[in-house]
């Protein structure tokens, strides 16, 4: 059998074969070209396969208002259909007040907001991982996250003493070198950090951290990472480069 | 440049203006229609909650780049077996993924490219597989072939939709 009919045999089953089957299969420059098309295309047909409809993005842009805002004000329909934008309705309410938790909030995340532009997307990798996938946010979506999401969460305890209104968020290191996050989990869980490689360290990551998660739960969502490799040992964090697809 | 805060409205004209075509990206690099909802969702989000502001014919540039920058961090942290299960791999090498390899027009060219395979027997087995869903021995069985002669169909429509990707590139027609 050729090396090509094997890989689409292989597809047809991909939970039959072994990480180390795929690994050899995918080497193969003929079989990852082969295997890059299809991939490719697969994505070409389904984003092609259903236009979106206004109504759809309209319902996309109130589930992001809806982020926001502990409740939906009603009667958007209808405002939309008297010419009030989806922000007006939404956000803007008639005392001139915002909902609690609001995403329009500007005061202390404009100063995040500004600290966050000295940072600059180099010739880093920037890999991005999250404890709740891509999220900030529950997502109406997908019910799995907004459970995860809803659970109350433990700042910090350097966050719970210096500012209270912090403590029940996750953090967000948004572009942020991986020895910076570990420097701060290594502080917060009490354990050293040591670097096998020295190049990771300098790896920028999108990484949501909830203090609530245990150490283990946290190196098990940073070894979704391909750059790099990250154990716990004792009362250490070893962390090495990893082997590239 | 983009950091300071924008109007509410502002942000709602934005993301009526690039819904579409950050969906598209996202469906075609993740392969699902609801994580390419929630990718855009997530860009704006980002956008809203660190008050970013994007000015002008930047804009559209700084949505975009965002949405595949998540979409292909997202590919980043799974493992092998959960990428080959959902054919997430859109390329072996995700660090060499540029902008144009995910754009709207060469999503364009794969999808005439499909409309114009021949013979009409590969665009009968994309449709079956990568639509329906259908395994390529399902494929085989439904259209009465051996599952050889799907392979070898299915890698005639590759090397040509590949061969329409690389003429676009060079400008021919």
């Amino acid at each position: 059998m050729e090396k090509t009919d094997m890989l689409l045999k292989m597809l047809d089953s991909p939970k039959d074969y072994s990480e180390a089957q795929w690994d050899e299969i995918l080497s193969d420059k003929e079989c990852q070209e082969l295997y890059d098309d299809i991939a490719r295309t697969c994505g070409a047909v389904k984003a092609n396969y259903k236009p979106l409809t206004d109504k759809e993005i309209a319902h996309e842009l109130q589930r992001l208002f809806q982020a926001g805002t502990e409740h939906l004000p009603q009667g958007h329909a209808k405002a939309e259909a008297e010419g009030a934008t989806m922000a007006e309705t939404y956000l803007e309410k008639p005392n001139g007040g915002k909902s609690k938790g609001n995403i329009f909030i500007k005061g202390w995340q404009r100063v995040a907001a500004i600290a966050a532009a000295v940072v600059v997307v180099s010739g880093f990798a920037y890999a991005a991982v999250s404890t709740h996938f891509f999220g900030i946010a529950s997502k109406p979506a997908k019910p799995a996250k907004v459970e995860q999401s809803a659970k109350p969460r433990r700042a910090p305890k350097k966050i719970q003493k210096e500012e209270a209104v912090k403590v029940a968020e996750p953090k967000l290191f948004d572009n942020v070198v991986l020895s910076d996050i570990l420097a701060e989990l290594s502080d917060y869980y009490g354990v050293e950090v040591e670097y096998k490689d020295e190049d990771v360290k300098g790896l920028r990551l999108y990484f949501e951290w909830n203090p609530d998660e245990p150490l283990t739960g946290i190196i098990s969502t940073l070894n979704n990472f391909e750059s790099f490799s990250i154990k716990l040992e004792g009362k250490k964090i070893i962390v090495s480069k990893a082997k590239q697809l | 440049m983009y950091y300071c805060c924008m109007k509410n409205e502002e942000v709602e004209r934005l993301f009526r203006e690039n819904y579409r075509r950050m969906f598209l990206v996202a469906v075609f690099l993740l392969h699902d229609e609801a994580e390419g909802k929630d990718a855009v969702h997530d860009v704006f989000e980002t956008v809203i909650r660190n008050g970013i502001e994007l000015r002008g014919e930047t804009a559209s540039g700084y949505l975009l780049s965002s949405m595949r920058n998540r979409c292909l961090n997202r590919l980043r942290s799974m493992r092998i077996k959960e990428k080959v299960a959902n054919e997430y791999v859109i390329f072996s090498n995700l660090e060499s993924v540029t902008d144009e390899d995910a754009s709207e027009e060469k999503i364009a060219t794969l999808n005439a490219g499909i409309s114009h395979l021949q013979p009409p027997v590969c665009k009968k087995i994309i449709e079956m597989h990568f639509r329906q869903g259908l395994k390529f021995r399902e494929i085989a069985a439904k259209l009465g072939i051996s599952e050889t002669a799907v392979y070898k169909h299915l890698r005639q429509a590759m090397a040509s939709l590949r061969s329409q990707l690389t003429d676009n590139e060079y400008g021919k027609d």
